[in-house]
């Protein structure tokens, strides 16, 4: 009798869910008069106009490469994170702190053990995590010249850390993770006002004058995206100490 | 390319159905890393770089491990009792 | 390619929704919620997909030239945010779960009214 009722929710849901996904579906391709969500025919009305042209402040300026201008960072996506949407980028980080604290209010309090991993992992974890680690600088020192920045980066220092946790290996403490977090969220603020001092304007970058292209241009970004980087690879350590206990 | 996108997308929709689909709780995990690694290829197709490695590292890794830390800490408790 | 694109995140979001309407056990719903995630993100992508288009990085004079064809960096960067948003939340909601089983024993979510369910 059950079974029989779960089938008939599942057939039902099924029909639905596949009724509203049709004409989802067909409104979204479609390029009428009706709601237009993927018009391709004019790309250039949309606000990342102005983002790739970097032409915000002033609307007639151009560029070329290796020259300076308004933001000097080759990949157009970290300007837009970094630079031009900062206060979106910050609040997030403040997000993701409030949603960790609250992991750690929550859940229940008995750790587990490591159990005693393989030689080979033992002896292997410090060479594994030296590469991780080089591999997490890269990607938020280079990030306004080629693909990665500060969130991967975290993410690849939080997981060599866990490399480090799961082979029994000693890696950090939790007061380390909390001071290291502390600083770095401290520090993006601070760099915040120091710019409402030095420029009038909060968050606007006051290291002008680099060449696109160069390995230390775009200013402040780099900073910005290591100060975040130590900031979710902080929190997110936080996680895997709640689950395991420290060797 | 259109080709690729095309079996890459089947693969992700027969592996989500499957992952819902299926009673075991370890196997759904794992199927739903591969599902999301796969979506991060689909973001390579779209040129986005940033967000497959951004998906790659956090979507694919991080949250398959703790979902795998949440169901063996579940077990645990399981034996217990 | 757009269509190909917009299809499959659609199809993503609705198996993820079957899958939060239909089952019983809570780390499965999670799991379906993160479905639905994974598709809304592609969904953003695909928005800003142009066809034939290029990735938004400068790395000569050329890629200058053909600004017009650079895919949208707008939904990327909203994207790349949401990712490591979605981990905080998923985190937040698995550490419910583990109270939940504590408490009452099952990871059914029909164990507050009745006993043996376990689909």
């Amino acid at each position: 009798m059950k079974d029989e009722k779960s089938l008939f929710i599942n057939i039902l849901a099924l029909l639905i869910l596949s009724f509203m996904a049709f004409y989802i579906y067909k409104v979204s391709i479609d390029t009428g008069d009706g709601i237009k969500i993927t018009d391709n025919i004019t790309p250039q009305k949309r606000v990342a106009d102005r983002y790739l042209k970097k032409n915000v402040v002033d609307e007639n300026s151009s560029y070329k490469f290796g020259q300076t201008a308004e933001d000097t960072s080759a990949n157009i996506v970290t300007s837009v994170v970094v630079d031009y949407r900062l206060f979106d980028t910050t609040l997030e980080v403040i997000v993701l702190f409030v949603t960790i604290l609250g992991f750690g209010f929550v859940i229940p309090k008995d750790k587990r053990r490591v159990l005693k991993p393989s030689v080979i992992l033992h002896r292997w974890a410090p060479l594994l995590m030296i590469l991780m680690f080089m591999i997490g600088g890269y990607m938020f020192i280079n990030g306004h010249l080629s693909p990665g920045g500060g969130f991967p980066a975290g993410a690849i220092i939080s997981t060599a850390i866990l490399t480090g946790v799961l082979a029994g290996r000693k890696t950090v403490t939790h007061k380390t993770l909390k001071v290291v977090e502390a600083i770095a969220g401290i520090s993006i603020f601070g760099i915040g006002i120091a710019s409402y001092l030095i420029k009038g304007v909060f968050f606007q970058n006051f290291l002008t004058g680099d060449k696109i292209g160069d390995l230390f241009s775009g200013g402040l970004i780099p900073v910005f995206y290591g100060l975040i980087a130590f900031k979710v690879a902080a929190e997110l350590s936080n996680i895997y100490f709640e689950f395991y206990e420290e060797c | 390319m259109t080709n690729l996108a095309i079996f890459i997308a089947v693969l992700m929709f027969l592996g989500a159905v499957w992952t819902v689909l299926t009673d075991d709780v370890f196997k759904a995990i794992v199927v739903f890393g591969i599902v999301s690694l796969m979506s991060s290829v689909m973001f390579l197709l779209m040129q986005a770089p940033d967000v497959a490695i951004t998906e790659a590292a956090i979507g694919s890794g991080i949250t398959t491990a703790l979902f795998i830390f949440t169901y063996k800490k579940m077990e645990d408790k399981k034996n217990e009792r | 390619m757009t269509k190909v694109f917009i299809f499959s995140s659609l199809s993503l979001i609705f198996v993820g929704l079957f899958g939060v309407l239909t089952r019983k056990n809570i780390v499965k719903i999670l799991i379906a919620l993160n479905i639905i995630e994974t598709g809304i993100n592609m969904l953003l992508v695909a928005f800003g997909y142009i066809e034939g288009g290029i990735t938004p990085i400068l790395q000569s004079d050329l890629s200058i030239a053909n600004l017009n064809k650079m895919v949208d960096p707008v939904p990327q960067a909203l994207v790349l945010t949401s990712i490591v948003i979605g981990l905080g939340t998923t985190a937040f909601a698995l550490s419910l779960a583990m109270r939940y089983k504590n408490t009452h024993n099952s990871v059914s979510i029909r164990a507050i009214d009745e006993e043996g369910v376990n689909i």
